[in-house]
């Protein structure tokens, strides 16, 4: 019967499926499994030995832990407000700062989307779209524009409200933990609101009137039926808003000044990355980065658990699904009017502020002294800015290749084939949405670098392109798997069957048949994978600046920030530029996808 | 045209299993009916002899070929699915022209041939429009079309008919008989539909938790169930149970445990039965007469518990001492609730059947 299996073998993996495997499991364990391999086991290590020394010296050390922080919140001096946040550590530091942040988000996001799903006012379309303008992703420009009008005595805020018009009794200056927080919830709100969104919209009408025809009204009704059925989105957001939290660079690094602001495990790992350059990593920036990778699959794996669990399936049984909009009445529109009017300001400032500075002409301090097109024109002539602008196409444009054949093959294998390691694919190509980049960027130079690699194309300090494109690739590679698996769901495996029948190669199923027939979500993802491997931050700062020339757009803007080696105003306008592109983007493939941006969901 | 053979097919997933060693002959030009009860495996066979599953073991052979494991683009069947699969992002004509142009056929004898296939189905210049534009009957024309034209060896069918309405149902099997009948191909047929089963099928095969139970022409099979589970499947039933109290050559009396005493036959394809074991008999509701027959007959007397009018007959149920019956009376008799009734059933018309066989399948069936 030997022969009888062999033959069974090559019925059921024919050599298209065989080179999809091989492709998709080489890209994951080289580029995913194996660097982040690397650095688990390195912080298990101590003298050549087993150990959790490094973790029991992080545990044990007061400057990661720390549960008596001894300052005040809110410190009062010379009629000044300073806010900061309180030190309890690197550690705890991070984990409180995306608690903050991932409750303020859920309750504004939820908030937000329920208004929006459930209510029909005057300028609704307006807000609904505003609303999302924090999604646009400005790396380091829009925490730069937070703190030019919150942070110091000087900041705007202050000049304007305080020392002008008289506004406000005392100044405010915001700054270290506190601005961090205020920075990743303007920025994150969108997250949770597109999740819960999409939730509440998904909740069958006729379970709320049901729970209305048996007596309940208002509240009651939205917290028993209408929230419990909608909480595995609103969770899912809120998940995602903790991870991208832990992850974020942008804001520790932009108000690096301040001491606290530093006191974050992704700045620690991050500022620690090129000391390795030299040397090599300390097994605790090591183990850090390993504790910062364990939250956040932590909290990847307990929220794909939950939703698979708590996943109610709600397909109305015939009749008419007639969604519950309201008309908004008068003393409802009191409160989510301006509630409305204070968030889209507050939310889309920093964007308002990337645009504003993108015109700014300064010479001193951080007020424009004048408006220019000067910056623009810079943008496309300056030969060190046009480099930036080169590097990231140019690696954008690769991953996105890699991306559209490797997450193809990923997610028609685990749509269609049934074999030994399909989840274990399934969960690796979605997984790295849940992996910090700085993580990422620490395994690719422990395995790369320091590993069997060194002095090869794929050592980032004989050139980090390579490694840029690759990292670009398997963490953008989630938003095209699973539109292309969403796409896959929707076509019956029996078109593909009946191609076959007819004597149709699997080569001509796939080009004739199967592609054109999830085109949409093939664009559509690719497109989303594109502007978010544009507007990448952690790789590129980081790999990205090992090399001379080769560094990309957010690099630069970076660079900007912390060394003032250019301009900002010039920085606001490669964030001009990134917006552009990803409105482009999402709005196209909006129309494509015809959904809402949800995938942006676990 | 090809003969298709199933040699000791078997196919699981998992732990259920989909076809056990099944074994088959469909004979060049014949149209074949796999019929079973959803989820019973037909269409497990049917993928199998397409290629689009592989079996476990046995073989699959195409006239003296064995295509076990040609791949399914290299085995030349026409199938057609039951939810059509037509392509969307295609028109009609580049739907049915598919398989030609895999075909490399010159795009001169593609036009001609495609335009012919549709007239052979009657969608004449619906060439241009979209799957969707078409209405329910239509799109199975197109599939049927599809796999027509590429002269397929075997024409493979999966419920086609089963998303039509009852009366275009009606219809189209008429069609698809003639068009098979036309063109003489072979073709295997799945349903769950007993009526379409008898209507449409040269022979046919009862498939129940993945074995064949009995195969035979539609007559054969209504008149001659070999088990239990073929009496009841197709068509109603009175069924007696009972011990065999002598055997005659193919007849057999059965001392039924309700009292009374039934003289029948055994189905050709039921195993040997003799005195003292355990038998069912089987009586067709259509058998029953409320005349005395000529011929050796049984009598039964049944009290009447209900009677239903259907224009051309009267169907009346009630017991023979503990035995629900079933019966159809002649539409101008006027039985009356709650009377005693006398019946008369010729012993050619009752099947005898073996007991073990209701629960396990039948051995081995010559096909």
């Amino acid at each position: 019967m030997a022969g009888t299996r062999l033959e069974k073998l090559k019925l059921e993996f024919d050599r298209i499926t065989i080179l999809q495997l091989v492709l998709v499991i080489f890209m994951l364990v080289i580029f995913l499994v194996l660097p982040i391999w690397t650095i688990i086991a390195g912080a298990f290590v101590f003298k050549g030995q087993p150990s959790l020394e490094w973790f029991s010296r992080i545990f044990t050390n007061t400057r990661y832990f720390n549960l008596t922080p001894g300052e005040e919140l809110i410190i009062h001096v010379d009629n000044t407000i300073f806010i900061q946040g309180l030190n309890f550590g690197i550690v705890l530091n991070s984990l409180i700062v995306g608690a903050v942040v991932t409750v303020l988000t859920t309750l504004i996001g939820t908030a937000l989307a329920f208004i929006m799903a459930r209510y029909e006012f005057r300028g609704k379309m307006f807000f609904r779209t505003v609303v999302l303008i924090p999604m646009l992703v400005t790396p380091f420009i829009n925490a730069f524009v937070v703190k030019q009008w919150l942070t110091s005595n000087y900041s705007l805020l202050n000049t304007i409200f305080h020392d002008t018009l008289h506004l406000l009794p005392f100044r405010i200056n915001l700054d270290g933990l506190a601005a961090i927080v205020l920075v990743q919830v303007l920025s994150y709100t969108p997250i949770v609101f597109l999740n819960a969104g999409a939730a509440i919209i998904n909740v069958d009408p006729s379970l709320e009137e049901q729970g209305e025809n048996l007596g309940a009204k208002g509240f009651r009704l939205l917290r028993t039926v209408t929230l419990p059925l909608a909480l595995p989105g609103i969770a899912a957001g809120a998940v995602l808003v903790f991870i991208f939290s832990l992850e974020d660079l942008g804001g520790p690094i932009v108000f690096s000044s301040n001491f606290l602001a530093r006191q974050i495990i992704s700045y620690q790992v991050y500022s620690q990355f090129y000391a390795a350059v030299t040397g090599g990593i300390l097994p605790e920036t090591i183990a850090l980065a390993v504790i910062l990778l364990g939250i956040a699959l932590l909290g990847f794996v307990l929220i794909k658990r939950y939703i698979s669990v708590r996943t109610f399936a709600m397909l109305s049984k015939g009749g008419r699904w007639s969604p519950r909009i309201r008309p908004l009445g008068l003393r409802k529109s009191i409160l989510v009017y301006p509630f409305l009017a204070i968030w889209i300001i507050l939310s889309s400032f920093p964007q308002i502020g990337v645009f504003v500075y993108s015109f700014a002409n300064i010479l001193g301090g951080v007020i424009p002294q004048s408006w220019t097109f000067q910056n623009y024109v810079e943008m496309i002539s300056e030969p060190a800015v046009t480099r930036v602008i080169t590097n990231s196409f140019i690696y954008s444009f690769a991953a996105v290749a890699l991306i559209m054949v490797v997450g193809f093959s990923a997610a028609y294998l685990v749509a269609r084939k049934k074999f030994f390691g399909r989840d274990a694919i399934d969960i690796l190509s979605t997984m790295p949405i849940a992996i910090p980049g700085i993580v990422v960027a620490v395994g690719y130079f422990a395995f790369f670098s320091l590993g069997p690699f060194r002095g090869t194309p794929f050592d980032p300090l004989v050139s980090p392109a390579l490694l840029i494109i690759m990292a670009y690739a398997v963490r953008r590679m989630p938003f095209t798997v699973r539109s292309i698996f969403a796409g896959l769901q929707q076509v019956h495996v029996n078109l593909e069957e009946a191609s076959t029948n007819l004597g149709a190669s699997k080569a001509r199923t796939f080009i004739r048949i199967l592609i054109p027939l999830i085109v949409a979500n093939f664009v559509g993802g690719a497109m989303l994978s594109f502007v978010y491997c544009m507007s990448e931050t952690s790789v590129s700062i980081t790999l990205g600046g090992l090399g001379e020339g080769t560094q990309p757009i957010t690099w630069y803007m970076q660079d900007v920030m912390l060394r003032a080696a250019g301009s900002v105003p010039l920085a606001a306008t490669l964030g001009v530029f990134l917006m552009i592109m990803q409105i482009t983007a999402l709005t196209l493939s909006n129309i494509l996808l015809k959904q809402r941006l949800a995938f942006l969901g676990i | 045209m090809t003969t298709v053979k199933l040699n000791e097919i078997v196919k699981r997933f998992g732990t259920v299993t989909a076809a056990d060693h099944v074994t088959l002959t469909i004979e060049s030009g014949q149209f074949f009916t796999l019929l079973g009860p959803s989820g019973c495996g037909k269409t497990t066979i049917l993928r199998i002899t397409a290629g689009l599953e592989i079996p476990d073991s046995g073989q699959v052979i195409f006239d003296s070929r064995d295509v076990t494991w040609t791949p399914p683009n290299e085995r030349g069947t026409g199938m057609v699915f039951q939810n059509y699969a037509l392509w969307p992002h295609m028109k009609v004509f580049e739907n049915v022209a598919y398989g030609l142009r895999v075909r490399k056929t010159m795009s001169e004898d593609i036009k001609k041939r495609v335009k012919s296939v549709l007239e052979l189905v009657q969608l004449e210049g619906l060439e241009d429009r979209f799957p969707t534009q078409l209405s329910g009957g239509q799109q199975q024309r197109v599939a049927l079309a599809r796999a027509l034209v590429i002269e397929p060896s075997v024409l493979l069918l999966d419920e086609p008919l089963s998303n039509l309405d009852a009366r275009l149902r009606i219809e189209m099997r008429e069609e698809l008989t003639k068009i098979q009948k036309k063109l003489g191909i072979t073709a295997i047929y799945v349903t769950h539909d007993q009526e379409e089963a008898l209507v449409l099928s040269d022979r046919l095969a009862i498939v129940n938790k993945g074995a064949v139970y009995q195969t035979g022409t539609p007559h054969e099979i209504y008149s001659a169930p070999n088990s239990l589970f073929v009496a009841t499947f197709i068509g109603r039933c009175t069924l007696f149970p009972g011990t065999v109290q002598s055997v005659a050559g193919r007849y057999l009396t059965v001392a039924a445990d309700n009292g009374m005493t039934i003289t029948g036959v055994r189905s050709e394809s039921s195993r040997e039965m003799s005195t003292g074991q355990r038998a069912i008999c089987v009586i067709r509701p259509e058998n029953f007469e409320v005349e005395a027959p000529s011929e050796a007959h049984n009598t039964l007397d049944g009290n009447v518990k209900f009677s239903g009018y259907y224009g051309n007959r009267v169907e009346v149920g009630g017991d023979f001492s503990g035995v629900q019956f079933v019966a159809n009376l002649d539409s101008s008799s006027t039985p009356k609730v709650g009377e005693f009734f006398r019946f008369y059933v010729e012993a050619q018309e009752v099947t005898v059947i073996p007991e073990e066989q209701a629960e396990e399948r039948p051995g081995a069936q010559k096909s």
